[in-house]
């Protein structure tokens, strides 16, 4: 059955195979303080996952934890990511899940707008006078101090657009080789643009099977493809 | 679409009644700058894989989750299935699964903190 039917998902549901998450894009400042609240509002309820507990879940199918879990995540390498997201997670002493696109990391902060308008990358109104909108290397190697890095291609791209070997090559195999290096561990997980699932039948999907990345994730699952 | 503010966001919070409703206001929101809640699936698609739960609560959330997430999909089908943007193609290749998702989510999971803050 496939991943992306209703029947799937209530299945799923009703066998106890469910997860909480939130996405977050941008985060400028101007909603530092609603993102506090918000994550504060999460923590009441939840407890910030790891890919350890995920890992011990889809070994054993029990939890371990006091409440129920929660994955907060942050995609595209954002500038306000870097300066926001994550030190409002430091304040707070929640861990989150980040999923940078790397291509944009090395766009000198002049070429950005223009790399944005390509890629799917967002820049407000309110952060247009910004010198940069992206996030560098070393704010994403600052933020996996304490945090998840997963990944997200390199630029920002769609499991069908991913056709040739340079294709997976350089959405896939290259952005999981830097993030590994940059943190020395490999992604927790891998998510294309919209969130496709990974489909064995292609280059691209049979590229994220086979590269050793635990999750991949998708618009409605986390799916265990790796010990 | 709840009264039940000590449950807001929770699955204990009552089934939304006018779930066509919901989705609208989703849509209507700036999710480009605000955090997107989600209930998802996580399971076991290595080669051999076969996640059985045993987690009371998790079974017992499970169990709400699937009966809601029916509601919301029959409340959705019952009015076609309104697409925020009907001009542009669906690139998930699961638009009407990922609305009621959405419902779902925005009524038993997404924080309940409005008029609380200003930033």
């Amino acid at each position: 059955m496939s991943i992306l039917t209703k029947d799937y998902q209530r299945q799923a549901f009703a066998d106890g195979k469910l997860l909480r998450i939130v996405n977050w894009h941008n985060t400028p400042e101007s909603q530092r303080g609603v993102l506090k609240a918000e994550l504060s509002w999460y923590l009441d309820h939840y407890v910030p996952l790891l890919p350890e507990d995920l890992d011990r879940f889809t070994d054993t199918g029990e939890w371990h934890l006091p409440k129920p879990g929660f994955i907060p995540v942050f995609y595209d390498s954002y500038l306000n990511n870097a300066t926001v997201a994550a030190p409002v997670c430091d304040e707070l002493g929640l861990t989150a899940w980040f999923f940078p696109t790397t291509a944009i990391l090395d766009v000198p902060p002049e070429e950005q707008s223009a790399y944005a308008e390509k890629h799917d990358f967002t820049i407000l109104d309110e952060e247009r006078d910004q010198a940069a909108y992206a996030m560098t290397w070393d704010d994403l190697a600052v933020i996996a101090k304490r945090h998840v890095i997963a990944a997200h291609t390199a630029n920002h791209a769609a499991a069908k657009d991913i056709v040739t070997p340079d294709d997976v090559e350089r959405e896939i195999t290259a952005p999981i080789r830097a993030l590994t290096e940059l943190t020395g561990v490999a992604p927790a997980a891998f998510a294309f643009l919209y969130g496709t699932p990974p489909d064995p039948a292609t280059p691209a999907g049979r590229a994220v099977l086979d590269s050793g990345i635990r999750y991949a994730t998708t618009n409605t699952a986390y799916l265990r493809i790796k010990d | 679409m709840n009264d039940h503010l000590s449950d807001a966001g929770t699955l204990a919070a009552p089934a939304a009644v006018d779930v066509p409703a919901v989705l609208a206001a989703c849509h209507g929101r700036l999710l480009e700058r605000e955090g997107i809640a989600m209930f998802v699936a996580l399971d076991d698609a290595r080669p051999g894989g076969d996640l059985r739960v045993g987690d009371v609560t998790a079974l017992s959330d499970g169990a709400r989750a699937a009966e809601l997430l029916d509601g919301y999909y029959a409340g959705l089908e019952a009015v076609g299935f309104p697409a925020q943007y009907p001009d542009e193609p669906d690139e998930t290749g699961a638009r009407e699964l990922i609305d009621a998702l959405v419902v779902l989510s925005d009524q038993h999971l997404r924080a309940h903190v409005d008029g609380e803050v200003t930033s």
